[in-house]
């Protein structure tokens, strides 16, 4: 069990609403086995469950049914809050303390002593580049700042686990790969992340794993080069007969015939070759071939619709 | 207890930079200025003017300052999410309590000091002297602003904002007004024990914001009083009883309090 | 996973009782101490309720103190007592309010140049008592009190016990304890009155040499007590003045010169200048008792129906007359009863020191044939009881002869 950072079996989170009859359940039997020192993607669109389930790893909500395990202890275990650290979604922080007090607020939660809680302090301001403006009030900061500060302040117990909650939200592309370097040096430092976001393009890049979570439920979970194998060739032909139609759907492709010019969208695992074998044995002219990769996105709306549609 | 005293400290520190407390704080400091200039008002006794209406001021801006400070201390946390990044740390929930009370007393604290040193000077400039016994009555007071603090700070974590507004003031209200009510029952033979009993028992279990009341002695000053300085004791013993007792409460609703 | 509770529900219920514990012991001593004793908050509006719980009570005493202030001014006396209610009520402290509160109910109400109402008698008394009962730690109540039986209702008997409750305080003014001795004096307790000024001197002289004020003190209490031994030997002394009594000869009779005038007149034989006879027009029966007894039911309420004139007339050549108007304020003489009584009073202790020397501060150099009365023992008295009727007043048939 301690192999893994994070682990749930069949956690389900029902909210039972003051008014209305009916719970709503945020979360149903989650099963998540999250490696120590990877990066983990949480994807979803809003309103899947992320945060939810986000919220009972750390222990301010409490499952409904079944378990949660957070560096081997049970989630909400005092002793693992020295361990890991979190960083919420657009959080706001006590905006009239400067960088720097903010961090030796935190520190002192953490009961970081002095003179250590000092010297922390200091070098996480220097590592998220925030030394110049450390001390400003946090108000003055622009939001790739206040998010530099909220990693900062992530960091502070040098934890073993950090969970960040939509850390890009709201950035500029600048600030997006800040962030995003960050994530990677984090993991070269042997930490686990466990990213949860709906914004794809830069997560895309940066996780081992990702888990797609669609009302509450897992509906994918794998390595990013197995999700995202399958792409497919484009080829286009002119002066293409006919009778080579049937043979090159044969082989697994989609193809279409208009005038003599052809279509294939051919899947990507070689039969590329044969097809333009086929064409040219027919005396066709190959115009193009491209690759199509597949991207996460594509992955995540074919998941989130075809989850939907059931 | 690092923890709590961080946690204390930064809400003192937001509080005291929040607008409208820091602007009732303000209008209460102009008004004990002018008040001496409300002299027409009150017939004979300038004393009773300058005390009375000193007292009223600090009790109302203390009383709106506790109410309005208390009602926003952890619902504002949790709508900005700051509560998760502190309770994601290796802080107790009940620490997280305890720091905010004790920052919204250190806050009372800092604006019945203010409010008190004005008030001081006030009657030290109109009265030719220097009253120890106003210390008292500011201190008493500072207490029954501290119990109300409690009080909101309790509700606060179950109700909303507007409706703790009222249900603060009411028991506020309330709390000020049953030993009154009390004891004019308890003079009144024609009053049946179906009555007065339901009164006795809400009496003493509600908060009992008239026993820090204690201005009038200080304003006839030819009054005699029995066993004061056991009255005064025993009160704020109530008074910190009752807000461990609110504390311990709040701690229990929090704990169970799903964010 | 989820926080046991079981622990700090225990701990709420524990700090529950604890509590309530302490509150139980607090509220003795606030009643005593804090709370508005006598009134009730009848009638008071939400507003005036908050206001009150709030710091201002005393603020907001003091403004409607103000107001009461000027309707006793403008004699709007109806609009006074409801006020004055309310202001002993936010602030049951302010002896102010009680001392000059009954003042203007016991002598403004009652006697001015137009009125004579004695009915505000007993409320100005029943209000200080209530002043009591909120202040009884302080002498000035005590005072008020007693000064208001002996100066204003002229019965130095129930004057002497809160004379001698204000002098059990050390603070009291020096002066102001000196109305003891007076009081006893006047309700004939001479031996009393004597002691008093003796052990009042005795106070004084140890502190005689403090300052002027003190040594003042000193020589006004050895006067008194001079003068008090002098006029006791004189009058009562071997070879004392006041025998043989004289006859004083007293009569007096009514009549009705318009409607609601009467014409009252009399005859005093007393020699010297300066006799006063009171004249008092009161509903037949309705005496009014001003004793401590009657104030335990009473409030500060008045009956309409009740009129209680009184006014005080000079005797010049033995002979006394006076014509009262009683036609202008029908709230004072409403006339509604059938029947109405006139009585004249001579009471010699309240007579001038020479006339006292001549018959006594207790009347006992003075006689009368018909109108002796010494119903009480404190002084003998002369005293004429006329009847009259309503009719008769409102001259609705020919007037009493």
């Amino acid at each position: 069990m301690s192999d893994y950072a994070i682990k749930t079996v069949n956690l389900t989170k029902r909210y039972s609403g003051l008014w209305s009859k009916t719970p709503v359940e945020a979360v149903k039997k989650l099963n998540l086995e999250v490696h120590r020192g990877e990066i983990f993607g949480f994807l979803g669109p809003n309103g899947a469950g992320k945060t939810t389930t986000i919220k009972v790893l750390l222990g301010i909500i409490y499952p409904t049914e079944g378990e949660a395990y957070v560096l081997g202890k049970p989630a909400g275990d005092p002793s693992n809050h020295y361990n890991l650290s979190y960083l919420p979604e657009n959080p706001y922080f006590y905006d009239y303390m400067t960088g720097e007090e903010i961090l030796t607020f935190y520190a002192r939660l953490f009961g970081i002593p002095e003179p250590d809680r000092t010297k922390r302090v200091r070098e996480l301001l220097d590592r998220v580049g925030l030394s110049r403006a450390a001390n400003q009030p946090i108000r003055t900061y622009s939001k790739g700042m206040q998010q530099r500060i909220g990693l900062a302040q992530c960091l502070l117990n040098d934890p073993q686990l950090l969970i960040l909650d939509e850390p890009t939200a709201g950035l500029d592309p600048i600030a997006h790969i800040d962030i995003r370097d960050m994530i990677l040096d984090l993991r070269a430092q042997g930490k686990t992340l466990f990213i949860s976001s709906h914004q794809l393009s830069d997560v895309e890049r940066v996780c081992d794993r990702v888990a797609i979570l669609n009302r509450g439920e897992m509906v994918k979970l794998g390595k990013l080069e197995e999700l995202l194998s399958g792409g497919h060739v484009e080829l286009i032909a002119e002066k293409v007969n006919e009778g080579v139609l049937e043979p090159i759907r044969n082989l697994g492709g989609r193809a279409s015939l208009h005038d003599g010019r052809l279509i294939v969208e051919q899947p990507d695992d070689g039969t590329i070759d044969r097809v333009i074998d086929l064409v040219r044995s027919s005396g066709g002219h190959v115009i193009s071939v491209k690759p199509y990769r597949r991207t996460l996105e594509d992955l995540f709306v074919e998941t989130i619709q075809g989850g939907n549609r059931q | 207890m690092n923890a709590t005293f961080a946690l204390a400290g930064a809400t003192f520190g937001e509080a005291i930079r929040k607008r409208i407390l820091l602007v009732i704080l303000l209008a209460a400091l102009v008004i004990l200025l002018i008040s001496p200039a409300f002299e027409p008002f009150a017939g004979r006794g300038q004393r009773t003017l300058v005390i009375s209406f000193g007292f009223g001021i600090i009790q109302l801006a203390g009383t709106f300052i506790a109410i309005i400070m208390c009602t926003g201390l952890i619902p504002t946390e949790i709508e900005r999410r700051t509560i998760y990044t502190i309770l994601s740390k290796p802080v107790q929930r009940y620490q997280f309590v305890l720091g905010k009370l004790l920052g919204a007393i250190a806050t009372l604290g800092f604006v019945y000091l203010t409010m008190g040193l004005m008030f001081l000077l006030i009657t030290r400039w109109t009265l030719g002297e220097f009253d120890p016994k106003i210390v008292q009555g500011l201190i008493m007071f500072f207490f029954q602003s501290s119990l109300l603090a409690a009080v909101t700070l309790f509700f606060s974590t179950f109700v909303s904002p507007l409706v703790n507004y009222f249900l603060s003031g009411g028991v506020f209200l309330m709390g000020n007004l049953m030993s009154t009510f009390l004891d004019t029952i308890q003079r009144n033979p024609e009053v049946t024990p179906l009555t007065r009993i339901p009164v006795q028992i809400l009496t003493v279990l509600l908060p009992n914001f008239a026993n820090f009341n204690i201005q009038n002695p200080i304003i006839n000053p030819e009054q005699v009083l029995t066993d004061e300085v056991a009255y005064l004791v025993q009160t704020i013993a109530y008074a910190v009883i009752y807000m461990v007792l609110l504390l311990v409460a709040s701690i229990l609703i929090f704990n169970q309090r799903e964010m | 996973m989820k926080k046991r509770s079981t622990g700090l529900l225990i701990a709420v219920v524990a700090l529950l009782v604890v509590q309530a514990g302490l509150q139980m012991r607090v509220f003795p001593l606030w009643q005593k101490n804090y709370a508005p004793k006598t009134a009730t908050p009848v009638g008071l509006s939400p507003e005036q309720l908050l206001v009150a719980v709030a710091g201002f009570r005393e603020f907001m005493a003091g403004i409607l103190w103000v107001r009461a202030d000027g309707f006793f001014d403008s004699g709007n006396y109806d609009a006074v007592l409801p006020m004055l209610r309310l202001v002993t009520w936010l602030d049951p402290h302010n002896l102010d309010v009680y001392a000059t509160g009954a003042w203007h109910m016991g002598y403004n109400f009652t006697d001015e140049a137009q009125r004579s109402d004695r009915r505000y008698l007993l409320p100005a008394l029943k209000f200080l008592e209530e002043g009591i009962q909120n202040n009884p730690n302080v002498w000035d109540l005590y005072f008020e009190m007693g000064w208001m039986y002996y100066h204003k209702i002229q019965d130095p008997v129930n004057a002497v016990p809160w004379m001698y409750k204000a002098n059990e305080f050390e603070n009291i003014i020096p002066a102001r304890r000196h109305m003891l001795a007076h009081a006893l004096f006047k309700s004939s307790q001479f031996d009393q009155a004597v002691n008093t000024w003796g052990r009042l001197l005795l106070d004084a002289e140890k502190e005689r040499t403090k300052d002027w004020e003190s040594l003042n003190l000193y020589d006004v209490r050895q006067k008194n007590l001079e003068d008090t031994i002098l006029d006791i030997l004189r009058r009562y002394g071997p070879n004392a003045e006041t025998q043989p009594p004289i006859d004083m000869g007293f009569d007096a009779k009514v009549t009705v010169v318009r409607p609601r005038v009467i014409l009252v007149e009399g005859t005093l034989n007393i020699p010297t200048i300066g006799a006063r006879v009171t004249v008092i027009l009161r509903n037949k029966g309705q005496k009014l008792d001003y004793t401590p007894k009657a104030l335990e039911t009473f409030t500060l309420e008045v009956d309409p129906n009740l009129t209680y004139m009184q006014d005080s007339l000079a005797v010049r050549d033995m002979k006394f007359r006076r014509e009262i108007d009683m036609s202008k304020d029908p709230k004072m003489y409403s006339f509604k009863a059938p029947e109405y009584e006139v009585e004249f009073i001579f009471d010699p202790r309240y007579a001038s020191p020479n006339i006292q020397d001549r018959i006594g501060s207790d009347g006992v150099g003075m006689t009368d044939r018909r109108y002796l009365d010494t119903s009480d023992p404190s002084a003998r008295m002369l005293r004429k009881v006329v009847t009259i009727t309503r009719e008769e007043i409102l001259m609705l048939r020919r007037g009493a002869e």
